[in-house]
């Protein structure tokens, strides 16, 4: 694996490229579904980079702490999504301008 | 090894961008999918098989299912055409990307040419990953179970009838 820093520097611009994807995914989208996927989107971003720095450096730990995040984000996308269940069947809608207001 | 990751690469960012400006769900959710597939798939380049396999296990597999379960539960309408409000968001939020890429790329680059170069990614043994997570990460790992557990108890509590 002689061509392997060239791999390093190309997933560092690619763990930015997706994690800017990410971003504007979430400014752009209206729907709170697909703004949640976007948020998934830089969390896998992060992860990459993590992982490459990880490599880099040679720190066998860097696999336990993926992993350590990606439970994380499991447990986040189960609360969130029983979040926007809760929504809609307050709203029937999960638009998120639509839901601008507390205690509606 | 490098034509495979190319590929990777590029279809790893295509299919994110169909994540950030599909307009129906469900093309988003495949779409994401797919970008988590192409990450497995670098993270198996560069020599990290453990976390590939949780990536395809966990995100791909469980976390996915779960988007698509809730997509079809809720069925969100295709979005309505945007009103000039949501078009002036939307040209700040390129805007602001914009900046924040120059920012990352401009930082990165920094610490990139700081470090010293000729190295190998070198494989990781599960048996490594297993013995920090094991003895010197043991509490976060157990109380990882704990966050699980409290996220399924909030998540029933939140979703269910009152």
């Amino acid at each position: 694996m002689g061509e392997a820093p060239a791999f390093f520097q190309s997933n560092l611009i690619l763990g930015i490229v997706l994690f800017g994807l990410g971003t504007l995914g979430v400014l752009w989208q209206r729907n709170a579904l697909s703004v949640f996927m976007c948020i998934e989107l830089m969390l896998n971003a992060a992860n990459l980079v993590l992982i490459t720095f990880a490599q880099r450096f040679a720190d066998e730990a860097g696999g336990g702490l993926v992993l350590l995040v990606i439970s994380v984000a499991a447990a986040e996308a189960g609360v969130g999504l029983a979040i926007f269940v809760r929504i809609y069947r307050q709203r029937a809608t999960i638009e998120l301008d639509k839901a601008n207001e507390m205690q509606g | 090894m490098e034509l495979i990751y190319s590929i990777l690469a590029v279809v790893a960012v295509i299919s994110a961008a169909f994540v950030a400006f599909s307009r129906k769900a469900v093309y988003g959710a495949l779409s994401l999918v797919v970008t988590m597939l192409c990450l497995a798939g670098i993270f198996l380049v560069i020599q990290s098989p453990f976390v590939a396999m949780i990536q395809i296990l966990v995100y791909a597999g469980a976390i996915m299912v779960l988007f698509l379960y809730v997509i079809m539960l809720l069925n969100p309408r295709q979005t309505d055409p945007p009103a000039e409000a949501v078009i002036a968001r939307r040209g700040t939020a390129i805007l602001l990307v914009v900046f924040f890429l120059a920012l990352t790329i401009g930082f990165i680059w920094r610490v990139y040419s700081a470090l010293p170069r000729g190295f190998q990614f070198k494989a990781v043994a599960v048996k490594a990953i297993a013995k920090a997570l094991l003895t010197d990460y043991l509490l976060p790992f157990e109380l990882t179970s704990v966050l699980l557990l409290v996220a399924i108890v909030g998540a029933v509590l939140i979703a269910k009838r009152n």
